[in-house]
């Protein structure tokens, strides 16, 4: 391995403590922040996670990998953004109300409508990106990945999110939103929760963000 | 293709001899009399009439000019007919009332011109003075007439007819209204709600939803489905004199449509057609600025945000967006003017809010954005914009207080450390130790217990702990200075430990001999000792391990074995400083210097000391060796230890992560 080879991988390693540190809050977020490969030790975690993917081989994760990258749920978002945004503020609500039959359809509208044109450029994509990242060091830990595929759609998608987004704040900005419009209970409370946890990732001089940037 | 059977005809493109039928099989079943029978004739009359217009459509590809060559000819025919009939009147003697009933029933001419309607008209059937016919008029005059259209009262007075309300008629009605309002669908949303709260037409949706939406889509879209997206403003439209209203309202429609299919091109250019037309409807305004925003021209949004606020003087999406655009241009105070209006109103509204803070933010005025933030995370805990700005404002802070002196100030940075996230030291110690001992408890307990077995494997074995036999066989070698024959006494020495000694030698004397490893007959290796002359002659100058030499001390001869260094500094000086252990007397030792004391007859005749020093060998360590299974457990332990190293490293970063 040649030294440019290996000064590229130090740097991406950088991206991916970065990302992965957003991707696990909670009890242990902090302790994760801080040892980011710590996660992937953890093979029958990893392998709950394939699960809850519906990733069980090789190619149905590289086929997740590519949707995430191609459409990835800001497709959708972006769809609902778009229906909002052209309706007169006053209507917004009835039209999420009208939803009562469909719950997550209209927990998603309304999480959309909270953030209508306040959100980055790019929408939720963040999400998209960074558990795409996520997925490749999984799908390499559990022999999905070979090492050289894993640094592939690695690099590629850095090269996406850096031409995507300037600032480490609009991207956890993304990020979260995106979380919150992907949960599986319907709730953003997690924010809250965990409102220690996003502050120190922002600002703290120990935070992975800090040391690699964005636009650099 | 039952309907042709009930028709009683054979299938045919031919929408007249379809109305033939239909009058022929009207007589049979009336609505009044026969009402089922009436819904299937009716039913089978509006699928043939459909189909054979579908097959009419694509085979002459909506060519106009023969359908009108089509009504000249029918209209011929008719005057054709009108001649022959009165031509029949003229010449017949029966009395006309005879043969009206005739007539009637006379199949080769069921209809009378006058009941016949153009052909171009639509496919409403030929029955005069019909409840149908009358409702299908007047709704046609209640659309043609804007001002009527959009009148909610209107239409309920419309629809409180007996077209409507009979129970009878209802299903029918509701057809004929439901072909209707596909092809002519703008109308406000209040008058969908009220056809459908008459019709119910989403329960007839539901019952078979695909083919009702492909026969029926924009009665679905508009007024079934949820696509609330579409249902825009009429109102406004009232006050635009001479205005086609449904060209402008296809415009418009088809605008919104492109918008939501992200074609902003098509949609501008729609857009342009709309306002060509009318430039004063709200609704097109607000999609003009949706769409030349994502076409990034901001000048022409901006163009659309002042018509808006032109037309509406408290429109919040006229100002909203006006801010925005201001905000990106970098004019922070004329978007705080925009804002500062939709706040006076909604002090809540969370989109000026942010902007409001946004923008304090690049003036400077941190106290002001802070106030914005904390009031959209009062609205809503959970705004991450909000959380992720005051955590930078407080950040912002702290550091400003950190450069100013003053005890007041540790207050204020101790809880803006809170906000920044920093959990006291006894909770991250807590987990600290939580962490450890719940992840490492396995490694823990096997240290301790290797501990214990190793050092009891250690006793077992040498003796003594492991820290002793550590200490020893770490201590410096000590070295007893003996100043005369009886300090090399074995009394008293110090036991075995101590048979290093020290000791300066004075008038010291080499005496030539040479201690050299050879071989014996059997070829066993041996010690010998040979003078320097033998040596050389016997070639064995490389076998050379020692050299003799000796010392009175307190009158008594001493031996010495020594090495090359040591024996040439007793040869040149007579003196030395020596280290080295005291030995027994062997009888080959003896024996050579009881040779050599032959020889040198002036050399002290005195008998030997039973000691001699010896300075070659390193003293021997007194300990036992460890056994190789110790050095396993000793392997095992130190890659515990490792993996515990390991955890405490994770420990420590996450206890410093504050």
């Amino acid at each position: 391995m040649n030294i440019s080879t290996a000064e590229a991988q130090e740097t991406a390693q950088l991206y991916i403590d970065a990302l992965s540190a957003m991707c696990i809050v909670g009890k242990h977020g902090d302790y994760h922040v801080q040892n980011p490969n710590w996660i992937f030790t953890k093979r029958n975690y990893l392998r709950n996670l394939c699960q809850h993917w519906e990733v069980g081989n090789s190619d149905e994760l590289k086929d997740n990998i590519k949707w995430s990258l191609s459409v990835g749920h800001r497709k959708e978002f972006e769809d609902m953004n778009l229906a909002l945004s052209t309706q007169p503020e006053s209507d917004r609500s009835h039209y999420i109300e009208m939803e009562k039959d469909n719950p997550t359809r209209r927990y998603k509208l309304s999480i959309v409508n909270d953030y209508l044109e306040r959100m980055p450029p790019g929408g939720i994509a963040a999400t998209d990106y960074t558990w795409a990242v996520f997925k490749c060091c999984a799908g390499f830990k559990l022999d999905y990945l070979t090492e050289e595929e894993k640094w592939k759609y690695i690099n590629e998608i850095i090269a996406i999110i850096r031409s995507n987004y300037t600032n480490w704040k609009d991207f956890l900005i993304s990020f979260t939103v995106g979380s919150a419009y992907t949960s599986l209970n319907r709730s953003a409370d997690y924010i809250s929760e965990n409102k220690a946890l996003l502050a120190k990732l922002l600002v703290s001089p120990y935070s992975p963000l800090r040391k690699v940037k964005l636009n650099g | 293709m039952q309907f042709w059977k009930i028709l009683g005809i054979e299938p045919t493109d031919d929408v007249s001899a379809i109305k033939r039928a239909y009058a022929v099989k009207l007589k049979i079943h009336h609505p009044e009399e026969d009402p089922e029978g009436y819904q299937r004739l009716r039913e089978a009359y509006d699928q043939a009439v459909k189909q054979a217009k579908q097959k009419a459509k694509k085979a002459i590809n909506r060519d106009i000019t023969e359908t009108e060559d089509d009504g000249r000819e029918v209209s011929a025919a008719l005057e054709q007919e009108l001649d022959e009939h009165e031509h029949e009147n003229e010449h017949e003697d029966e009395p006309e009332d005879e043969h009206e009933d005739e007539d009637d029933a006379d199949p080769d001419h069921p209809y009378h011109p006058y009941r016949l309607l153009s052909f171009q008209e639509s496919n409403n059937p030929f029955v005069p003075d019909h409840p149908f016919e009358r409702f299908i008029e007047q709704i046609e005059a209640l659309y043609e007439n804007f001002s009527l259209r959009v009148d909610t009262n209107k239409w309920m007075e419309l629809l409180d007819s007996d077209a409507v309300w009979n129970v009878e008629l209802n299903r029918t009605t509701s057809r004929i209204l439901l072909d209707f309002m596909e092809e002519h669908y703008f109308v406000p949303d209040a008058v969908w709600k009220l056809l459908e709260n008459t019709f119910h037409w989403r329960d007839l949706a539901e019952e078979d939803k695909e083919s009702f939406q492909g026969q029926y889509p924009k009665v679905y879209t508009y007024g079934i489905g949820n696509e609330l997206v579409l249902n825009m403003g009429y109102s406004v439209l009232l006050n635009a004199a001479d205005l086609d209203h449904d060209v402008f309202l296809l415009a418009r429609e088809n605008a919104l449509l492109a918008l939501l299919e992200q074609d902003y091109s098509a949609a501008e250019r729609h857009l342009r057609k709309a306002t060509e037309r009318f430039e004063s409807d709200p609704d097109v305004i607000r999609l003009q600025i949706e769409c030349y925003s994502r076409l990034k021209n901001p000048e022409r949004a901006l163009d659309a945000c002042n018509g808006l606020i032109l037309l509406i003087p408290d429109s919040v999406e006229g100002h909203l967006n006006r801010a925005r655009i201001n905000f990106e241009d970098g004019k922070p105070q004329e978007v705080l003017q925009d804002l500062s209006r939709i706040l006076e109103r909604i002090p809540n509204h969370t989109s000026a809010l942010s902007l409001a803070g946004r923008s304090y933010m690049k003036l400077g005025k941190y106290d002001k954005a802070h106030e914005m933030y904390q009031r959209i995370q009062k609205e809503n805990a959970n705004d991450i914009e909000a959380m992720l700005a005051l955590a930078e404002l407080s950040a912002i802070k702290a550091e400003t207080i950190k450069k100013q002196e003053g005890s007041g100030n540790r207050k204020t940075l101790k809880q803006l450390k809170i906000d920044l996230g920093k959990t006291p030291l006894s909770y991250r110690l807590k987990q600290s130790a939580f962490l450890l001992l719940g992840g490492k408890w396995f490694s823990l307990i096997a240290i301790i217990a290797l501990h214990i077995f190793i050092s009891s494997s250690f006793v077992k074995h040498t003796g003594e702990t492991p820290i002793r036999f550590l200490i020893h066989a770490t201590k410096p070698i000590e070295y007893k200075t003996v100043v005369s024959l009886a300090d090399l006494d074995s009394d008293s020495l110090l036991p075995k430990a101590s048979t290093t000694v020290r000791m300066e030698l004075s008038k010291a004397t080499y005496m030539g001999i040479n201690q050299v490893r050879m071989k014996d007959d059997d070829g066993n290796p041996k010690i010998a000792y040979l003078s320097t002359a033998e040596v050389e002659k016997q070639d064995l100058l490389s076998n050379i391990s020692g050299y003799l030499n000796f010392v009175i001390l307190d009158g008594t001869p001493l031996l010495i074995l020594s090495d090359y260094d040591q024996a040439k500094a007793i040869y040149d000086k007579k003196t030395i400083e020596i280290k080295g252990t005291v030995q027994s007397l062997n009888p080959t030792l003896a024996g050579e210097y009881e040779k050599w004391k032959k020889r040198f007859l002036k050399a002290d005749q005195s008998p030997l000391a039973d000691k001699y020093l010896n300075l070659i060998e390193k003293p021997a360590s007194d300990q036992s060796s460890i056994p190789l299974r110790i050095y396993f457990y000793l392997l095992a332990l130190a890659l515990f230890y490792i993996s515990v190293f390991r955890e405490v490293r994770r420990v420590t970063r996450y206890l410093r992560y504050t």
